[in-house]
């Protein structure tokens, strides 16, 4: 397996969080490849257990503790068209023991 | 004769007393260097541990420690996110330099003029033009305590990148001391567990950890490549990624 374009990574508690996103540049837009890699993912580092969390890429994951993580995305789930400059920028929260993912601002 | 049997014997037991000392002594002192190269040796990291109060100020330093990476760059919360008493502070938009706060629905929004925050030991820090600012949230005092482009917190001290150095600022006496200085870039800081681990590229990428406490260094280089890297450090584990690889430097190997 590749992790095309790797975004953004984190670890707590012996797992790392990381998000990948396969992407292809068209002058001053950025376009997202559908891709199998794609995605939240968790790794633990002792098992080696690996798991895709959510099928959506985020930009940024900030870590803040044993129950949650913050993360954030400027694009839009699904692929297709995503400019780097866009304004919708919007922050989750993820239960680090559920693994559910809630928009909080 | 029975006494003096008593006292050989006596002296016997202390001179078997004395070489146990000295034996023991021997290798106390022996474990002790052991154990004092381990610490310095960046493949074993076993006493490396966050607390729950630090992985933020963490995870701060190390997200300014990523280059050209646009996605993150771009991101319209780049001037960052803190967690601190159970309430999250963030700024949605840089151009506002409204700090807004989740978990606290009576705390009116902070408004501050700089660019990356962070809320500790009940104040505001945040960096405008190359120095670090800290603001009272009781009576909005401000005052410029330390020269930095971006900073975390370990304890009671302030670490601040300047340049090409790292500058650890004691929060009470504000007396600063060069930790670090390279003639090159340094890409990525992170500190935890009383060492400041600092990432900057010379042949390959090179790692220096130094013990804060006595600023003992150690040097690795890093068999990776320049530039367009993340690095993050948890637990056990230093894991960089680049382009299409992650690879854990503690457990020797790429993940699948």
């Amino acid at each position: 397996m590749s992790y095309d374009n790797l975004v953004t990574m984190t670890g707590i508690n012996n797992n790392l969080y990381f998000s990948a996103q396969k992407t292809t540049t068209d002058g001053s837009v950025t376009h997202l490849t559908d891709s199998e890699d794609n995605g939240l993912w968790r790794y633990d580092v002792l098992s080696h257990d690996k798991e895709k969390i959510s099928k959506d890429s985020y930009s940024r994951i900030y870590a803040c503790g044993d129950e949650y993580i913050f993360l954030s995305k400027t694009d839009k789930s699904d692929f297709g068209i995503f400019t780097v400059d866009s304004s919708n920028a919007e922050l989750y929260q993820m239960n680090l023991k559920s693994k559910d993912i809630k928009r909080i601002a | 004769m029975l006494n003096g049997r008593k006292g050989m014997s006596d002296m016997r037991m202390k001179r078997f007393a004395a070489m146990i000392i000295i034996v023991l002594c021997c290798a106390g002192s022996f474990l002790l260097s052991s154990c004092s190269n381990e610490r310095e040796n960046i493949e074993n990291l076993s006493e490396v541990q966050f607390t729950n109060n630090n992985i933020f100020a963490k995870s701060l330093f190390q997200d300014s420690g990523t280059v050209d990476n646009n996605l993150n760059n771009d991101n319209n919360f780049r001037t960052g996110m803190s967690y601190y008493n159970d309430c999250l502070y963030y700024v949605n938009d840089s151009e506002s330099n409204e700090i807004k706060i989740i978990g606290d629905s009576d705390r009116e929004p902070l408004s501050f003029s700089g660019g990356e925050f962070a809320i500790y030991n009940d104040k505001l820090y945040y960096v405008k033009n190359d120095k670090i600012i800290e603001k009272s949230l009781t009576n909005g005092q401000e005052r410029e305590i330390a020269s930095g482009d971006t900073f975390c917190f370990y304890k009671n001290y302030l670490l601040t990148r300047h340049d090409n150095s790292i500058i650890n600022v004691d929060l009470k006496s504000l007396k600063p001391e060069k930790v670090f200085e390279s003639d090159k870039k340094i890409l990525w800081q992170s500190a935890c567990s009383g060492k400041l681990y600092v990432i900057y590229s010379k042949a390959k990428l090179n790692l220096t950890v130094i013990d804060l406490n006595g600023n003992k260094a150690s040097e690795l280089e890093l068999d990776c490549g320049f530039n367009n890297f993340l690095a993050c450090i948890f637990d056990n584990n230093l894991i960089i990624g680049k382009g299409n690889a992650i690879y854990n430097f503690q457990a020797k190997r790429s993940i699948p």
